[in-house]
C-alpha cells in the first residue's frame, strides 16, 4: 500500500517535471525569439543610419556639383559676353569724334549694349539652380536650362512634358536635375551629340524622365568597369531616391537614360525626410 | 468567463480602430463568450454541452487563419490558407456528424492547435525577416501568435499527460488547473494584442 503511495507520488512529479521541462523550452524559445528580433532591429536601425547618411553626403555633393557646374557658366558667360560687351561700349565711349551726329549714334549703341549686357546679368541672377530648383520646381528649371543650352548653339535639345506636373520633393528633383545636367556634359564632351530630347511623364503612380541623344553611343559594357564614372553616379544616385535607373546604349546608335519614380517603390521613401 | 467577457467588450468597442487581419480575432471573441455562456447553461440544463465545441472550431478556425491570412505576407502561405478554410470547416461538419457524433470535438480541436501554432511560427520568421522599425511589445500579432504557441502547445501537453495521469490513476486536478490557466492567459494575450493593435493604413503621396 505504502509502495503504490510512492509510485503515485513518482508519477506525479514526473507528470509535473515533463510539464515544466516543456515549459521551460516554450519559454527559451520566446526568450530566444525576442533577443534575436531585438538583435535585428539594432542592426537594421544602424544599417538605415548608416543610409541616411550616406544619402545626406551624396546629396551634399550633388548640390555642390550644381552649383559648381552654375558657377562655372556664369563665369564664362561673364567672361566670354558680358566683359566683351561692356570693353567694346568703353572702347566706343573713349574715342571722340568731332561730328556730333556720329556721337549721338555711339551713345544710342552703347546704351543697347549696356541694356544687353544689364538683360544678360539679370538672366545670370537667376541661374542659382539649387534655388530655382526649390522656387520654380523641376520642369520650369529644366525648361529654363534647356532654353540657356539651345541658345549655346552647341547641341539642340527639346523638352516634352506628358501629365500635369507635380512636385516630386525638392532632394528628388535636385538629383534628378542632377542627372540632366550630367547627361548633358556627357552628351557634349564625350558623344558629340548634335541633337537631345528630354521626356517627362507625370502619370498618377509614376514619374518617368528619358534623356535620349544622338551621339556616337558607347558599349554599356563599360558600366562594370568604371564604378565612379559619371554614368555609374546617375545610377546610383537615382538608386538613392528610391528610383530606377536604366542606361541603353550602342556604339554608333546614341544614348538613352531613363529614369522611374515608382509610388510603390517610394513608400520606404515616404517619411518626409527625402 | 470574466477575462472573456472583457476581451469581448474591448473587441467590440475597438473593432472599427482594428486592422483588417485582427477585425476578424475581434469577431472571433463575443462569438466565443456566447458559445461558452451557452456551453454553460446546457451543462447545468441538459448536462451535456459537447455540441457547443463541434460549433465554436469551424468558427475560431476561420477567424484565426483570416487574421493569419492577412498578416502573412508569402502568397504560397496566403493560398494555402484560404484552402485550408473550407477544407477545414468540412472536416469540422464531417468529424461532428460521424466520426465524434455526441463527443468532445477533439479531433477538430488538434487539427486546428497545430495549424495555429504552425501560423505563430510562420508569424515570428515573418517578424524576424521583417524591417520593422516597432518594437516586439507594440506588435500585435506576437501576442497573438505567442497566446496561441502557449495555448496550442499546452492543449497537446495537457492530452498527452491525460491518458497517462488517467491510466496511472493521478487525480486529473492538476491538468484541470492547467487548462483554465491557459484559458486565462489565451484571452489576456488576445486582448493585449486587440488593445495595441491599429490600422496603419497610410497612403503614399509625392511632398
Amino acid at each position: 500500500m505504502r509502495k503504490e503511495g510512492l509510485d503515485i507520488n513518482n508519477d506525479i512529479i514526473t507528470v509535473v517535471f515533463i510539464a515544466c521541462l516543456f515549459f521551460a523550452l516554450i519559454v527559451s524559445f520566446l526568450i530566444f525569439f525576442v533577443v534575436l528580433y531585438n538583435r535585428r532591429q539594432a542592426r537594421n536601425r544602424r544599417e538605415k543610419a548608416d543610409l541616411q547618411s550616406h544619402y545626406k553626403q551624396e546629396l551634399l555633393k550633388t548640390q555642390i556639383e550644381v552649383q559648381d557646374q552654375t558657377l562655372s557658366y556664369i563665369s564664362r558667360e561673364i567672361h566670354d559676353n558680358i566683359t566683351q560687351v561692356l570693353s567694346f561700349v568703353k572702347l566706343s565711349l573713349g574715342v571722340k569724334t568731332a561730328d556730333p551726329e556720329q556721337n549721338r549714334a555711339k551713345i544710342n549703341e552703347s546704351r543697347e549694349l549696356l541694356a544687353q549686357a544689364i538683360n544678360d546679368l539679370r538672366d545670370l541672377s537667376k541661374s542659382l539652380s539649387f534655388d530655382s530648383i526649390k522656387a520654380m520646381g523641376l520642369t520650369n528649371t529644366l525648361e529654363r536650362e534647356i532654353k540657356r543650352i539651345n541658345n549655346s548653339g552647341l547641341i539642340t535639345v527639346t523638352l516634352q512634358v506628358d501629365g500635369e506636373a507635380y512636385t516630386l520633393g525638392e532632394k528628388r528633383e535636385l538629383v534628378i536635375f542632377r542627372i540632366f545636367q550630367e547627361s548633358v556634359n556627357n552628351a557634349l564632351k564625350h558623344a558629340n551629340a548634335k541633337q537631345m530630347k528630354v521626356e517627362l511623364l507625370y502619370s498618377e503612380k509614376v514619374f518617368n524622365l528619358t534623356i535620349s541623344d544622338n551621339g556616337e553611343g558607347f558599349d554599356t559594357r563599360i558600366l562594370n568597369d568604371f564604378e565612379g564614372s559619371g554614368l555609374n553616379n546617375m545610377l546610383n544616385r537615382a538608386k538613392l531616391i528610391g528610383a530606377k535607373a536604366n542606361i541603353e546604349s550602342a556604339v554608333g546608335k546614341g544614348c538613352r537614360i531613363s529614369l522611374t519614380l515608382d509610388e510603390v517603390i517610394q513608400q520606404i521613401y515616404a517619411d518626409g525626410t527625402y | 468567463m470574466s477575462v472573456l467577457l472583457t476581451t469581448s467588450v474591448v473587441a467590440m468597442i475597438r473593432y472599427r480602430y482594428l486592422s483588417v487581419a485582427f477585425k476578424s480575432t475581434a469577431i472571433l471573441m463575443p462569438l466565443t463568450f456566447i458559445n461558452e455562456t451557452v456551453a454553460k447553461i446546457l451543462a447545468r440544463t441538459v448536462h451535456n454541452n459537447l455540441i457547443c465545441s463541434h460549433v465554436l472550431t469551424p468558427f475560431e478556425f476561420t477567424c484565426i487563419s483570416l487574421t493569419y491570412y492577412h498578416f502573412l505576407k508569402n502568397v504560397t502561405t496566403k493560398k494555402a490558407i484560404g484552402l485550408f478554410i473550407p477544407i477545414f470547416c468540412v472536416f469540422d461538419i464531417i468529424n461532428a456528424i460521424w466520426i465524434q457524433r455526441g463527443q468532445f470535438a477533439s479531433n477538430s480541436i488538434l487539427t486546428e492547435l497545430i495549424f495555429f501554432v504552425v501560423y505563430a511560427m510562420l508569424s515570428y520568421k515573418q517578424l524576424i525577416l521583417s524591417d520593422e522599425e516597432r518594437s516586439l511589445a507594440m506588435q500585435p500579432i506576437f501576442w497573438l501568435s505567442t497566446a496561441w504557441l502557449l495555448f496550442g502547445s499546452t492543449i497537446f501537453l495537457k492530452w498527452a499527460l491525460q491518458n497517462y495521469v488517467v491510466a496511472h490513476h493521478i487525480k486529473q486536478d492538476i491538468l484541470h488547473h492547467l487548462l483554465t490557466y491557459m484559458n486565462i492567459l489565451l484571452y489576456l494575450l488576445i486582448l493585449v494584442a486587440l488593445v495595441i493593435d491599429k490600422d496603419e493604413k497610410k497612403r503614399f503621396k509625392y511632398r
